[in-house]
């Protein structure tokens, strides 16, 4: 009977001291935790968005804050009333930019430092790049009818036919939607503010994942690395180019395409501050064929070169992770914002051939 | 398997849930025999090879020892272990490195030899020696013989303290493998305990510092001297709650399984001496040199010049065992000298009585040279060394200075230093979380939950391991 009775004291202690964690890092994690991407398909624009309403908070780099307005627009809520968005920018996660606060992203910025009220929104797509661009370029008419000029984000890794874009979709740049398992029971979670509880999920299907059972030695593959531009896949590599542009202006119809390099210089590696990416030629062989098919270049990595040369500050990396890596800090995003401001303050610019060098 | 991976979870589940359901030691130790072998084997199981060649040497050679009385035997059978452990260590840690000093002298001769492509088995430094251990214990006749392979072969490859320590005597484990162990909730319970304190200081702490380390180390050309610092403090930060992780998790698994292994560190940031430093840092391993290389080289008992030279080379002897590299002999220099330092001038760390400033300054003095001598533990070669303390130095050699505080390190290691302090002090019961206090399920989930919630992210495996 002793015996008892302490044991429901003990298990008693034990459930109760449970049941107190789970409460303190509920609220813990509704502080710190980042936030979930949610989404919902538009019929209008004919792809699945990031769900109006909702924002994304990311602590992992930066502690920022990304809005998601009507259709899933990032940017609306600094375009005065009354104005329409003339721009749209598109890119993946620097463009969705979770690592800043949400008045210092580029889109922000820029409308609000614009002057002859071209506005611009913004659809980031983490991790995702071309397809969806193009997908969407096609539908944003139907919904932000003044849209005239389409600002495609990209980098190395959009660009290569081993790129994100050939992992996902295939080379003729056609949308599928990704497939979101779970989705339901992570805005369940979130709706009900137990964000932790996907979290939590997560890390074990993290932890799930490096499980094997059988002794080693474990082989690992390396890395599949792409192939520099040579004479002898140089052709190869321009047809590809050559294809992703025209896809590109197809889907914009009349609307002007503009491309922004959005790979990003100087970074610290090996001891020593990199002014140059690793594909620099892959990336130059890419602007080069852009610029035949004449589609204006906004290449970035002169405005982030020249900023850190005045000043010395890197336009990636946060507190929580390293000078010159990552994604675009506060820095990063006011030296595209001034990119993006100059380019559309130049009228002459938007009409004519060749673009920013 | 790493302690801090769910894989190592599930495992050691298993085993308490067989340790539980078997009620026959015999089995048990079987059981756990099987277990530790398929542990080193999760690894790489050709190396367990190594692992049985090296018990079955020792277990022979005490035999050997047990069946002869003659001084000369003994001493051949000694010699006969000696040269087998040391050998096979000796082969796979610091071949290579032997051959690369080398050729320094022999290129300009017109000889060039090649170095291996040789794997480093993990553990083989920690259970080089503890088999030694046994078999020179067995030698001065301080222990009994083992009679039972099993009981030798587990004792040597007893999975919580088989790849990083703390290196555990014969004379403490063997005693308790002989008898039947009952897991009871108390033992269980402060084992779990141990076990989630050591992995909190894993995760949370020297795997998030070692971002900041890994970093600065990796980088320090271009970095500012105060991120250098930064770097350097993170360093030794890191190294301590990684390896006294380490050992915090062996001993807790060890004790919920019923088995007792000594505490391997006592808080040594807070010394105030480098005497006082060893006594608590790696105690298993400044002991096991205390007892099987400086007293036997002749300790304090033959003259001073002779004690001086015996804590130098006992001290650059451990630091070459952390690794097969000049930047490890040098560390163990520095704290040599130290060392000597300290006998000369008769400083042994207490410091009862001493006023607050004198503690102060004794401690200032240690950790100075303790963060100083991690700048050669930690950087691949002497030049890097330098290179971090130019940087500390503010000697201007360098052209890029680029300005980065941590926030890892500005969280973390205050928080260090004042848990530390506790630890150390006459208030560390404030950590002890008893067994029927209403809070301790609480803190001990919540760290639970912040480890899984909070931890680095990118793959760190223990320091030690490759020691």
């Amino acid at each position: 009977m002793l015996y008892d009775s302490r044991l429901k004291k003990i298990l008693l202690r034990w459930c109760c001291g449970f049941g107190l964690s789970i409460v303190l890092i509920w609220l813990v994690g509704t502080l710190v935790l980042s936030l979930p991407d949610l989404w919902q398909f538009d019929t209008q624009l004919n792809i699945m968005i990031h769900a109006p309403g909702t924002a994304q908070i990311e602590w992992q780099e930066g502690a920022g804050r990304t809005q998601f307005n009507a259709h899933g627009a990032q940017g609306l809520e600094t375009i005065p009333a009354g104005s329409t968005p003339q721009v749209c920018f598109f890119g993946d996660s620097y463009v969705q930019a979770g690592q800043v606060a949400l008045g210092k992203n580029f889109y922000n910025l820029y409308n609000r430092d614009i002057t002859n009220q071209r506005y611009a929104i913004a659809y980031g797509f983490s991790g995702r790049d071309c397809p969806v661009y193009f997908e969407l370029m096609k539908t944003i008419p139907n919904v932000f009818s003044q849209v005239d000029t389409y600002v495609l984000f990209l980098g190395v890794d959009d660009i290569l036919p081993n790129g994100i874009t050939q992992k996902l979709d295939p080379p003729e740049f056609v949308y599928k939607p990704r497939p979101r398992p779970l989705h339901d029971l992570r805005k369940c979670l979130y709706e009900a503010k137990a964000n932790f509880l996907w979290e939590l999920l997560k890390r074990s299907k993290d932890a799930m994942d490096d499980i094997r059972f059988r002794p080693g030695p474990v082989h690992q593959r390396s890395p599949r690395s792409n192939q520099p531009v040579n004479s002898e896949n140089k052709h190869a590599y321009d047809v590809f180019w050559k294809t992703l542009i025209d896809t590109a202006l197809a889907s914009a119809e009349q609307r002007r395409v503009v491309i922004a390099i959005k790979e990003t210089v100087p970074r610290i590696e090996a001891g020593s501050i990199k002014r140059t990416i690793t594909n620099a030629q892959i990336l130059d062989g890419f602007i080069r064929v852009a610029r035949e098919c004449n589609v204006d270049v906004i290449d970035l990595r002169n405005d982030f070169l020249a900023h850190f040369d005045e000043t010395g500050e890197f336009p990636k990396g946060f507190a929580w992770t390293y000078p010159g890596a990552g994604h675009w800090n506060q820095t990063g995003h006011r030296i595209i914002a001034d990119s993006m401001i100059e380019y559309f303050s130049d009228n002459s610019s938007i009409t004519g051939d060749g673009g920013k060098q | 398997m790493l302690f801090s991976k769910l894989i190592f979870i599930i495992f050691f589940a298993a085993v308490l849930v067989l340790l539980a359901a078997i009620r026959s030691n015999r089995y048990r130790k079987f059981m756990l025999l099987a277990a530790s072998y398929y542990f080193y084997a999760y690894w790489d199981w050709r190396f367990c090879g190594l692992l049985l060649f090296s018990t079955l040497v020792d277990f022979c050679v005490g035999q050997g020892l047990k069946h002869t009385s003659r001084i000369a035997q003994r001493k051949l059978l000694l010699v006969i272990s000696l040269v087998a452990n040391l050998g096979v260590l000796g082969f796979f840690k610091y071949f290579n490195f032997f051959i690369e000093s080398m050729q320094t002298f022999l290129e300009p001769c017109g000889f060039h030899v090649q170095t291996l492509n040789i794997i480093l088995p993990v553990g083989i430094s920690f259970y080089t020696f503890q088999t030694l251990s046994y078999t020179i214990d067995v030698y001065r006749k301080k222990i009994q013989v083992c009679d039972n392979i099993f009981d030798f072969a587990l004792y040597v490859g007893f999975f919580p303290q088989l790849v990083a320590g703390p290196i555990v005597r014969a004379s403490s484990l063997l005693p308790q493998l002989r008898e039947y162990r009952r897991l009871t909730a108390e033992r269980f319970f402060l084992g779990f305990r141990q076990f989630i304190f050591g992995m909190f200081k894993k995760v949370m702490f020297a795997d998030h510092l070692a971002l900041v380390s890994d970093y600065v180390f990796g980088n320090f050309e271009v970095l500012d001297g105060v991120t250098v610092w930064i770097g350097v403090l993170a360093y030794t930060g890191q190294i301590y709650c990684d390896f006294s992780g380490y050992s915090d998790m062996a001993i807790g698994m060890a004790r919920m399984m019923g088995y007792d292994f000594d505490e391997n560190f006592d808080h040594p940031y807070t010394s105030t001496s480098l005497t006082m430093f060893w006594k608590k840092w790696h105690i298993s391993l400044s002991s096991w040199l205390r007892d099987y290389l400086y007293i036997p080289l002749g300790g304090n008992r033959k003259g001073t010049v002779r004690t001086y030279i015996n804590v130098m080379v006992t001290m650059v002897l451990g630091g070459l065992w952390h690794g097969a590299a000049w930047t490890f002999v040098f560390w163990g220099g520095i704290h040599g000298i130290a060392l000597v330092i300290e006998k000369r001038l008769g400083v042994d760390g207490r410091m009862e009585g001493k006023s607050p400033l004198r503690r102060f300054g004794g401690w200032l003095y240690t950790m100075l040279v303790v963060i100083f001598a991690w700048v050669f533990f930690r950087s691949q070669t002497f030049a890097d060394a330098w290179g971090i303390f130019s940087k500390m130095l503010y000697v201007p050699v360098w052209n890029e200075n680029v300005l980065w505080i941590s926030a890892r390190a500005v969280i973390i290691l205050p928080l260090l230093v004042v848990i530390h302090y506790i630890g150390g002090s006459q208030y560390r019961k404030w950590f002890q979380l008893p067994a029927d206090k209403w809070y301790t399920p609480f803190i001990l989930f919540t760290l639970i939950w912040i480890m899984i919630l909070f931890r680095a992210r990118g793959f760190h495996p223990f320091v030690y391991f490759q020691f």
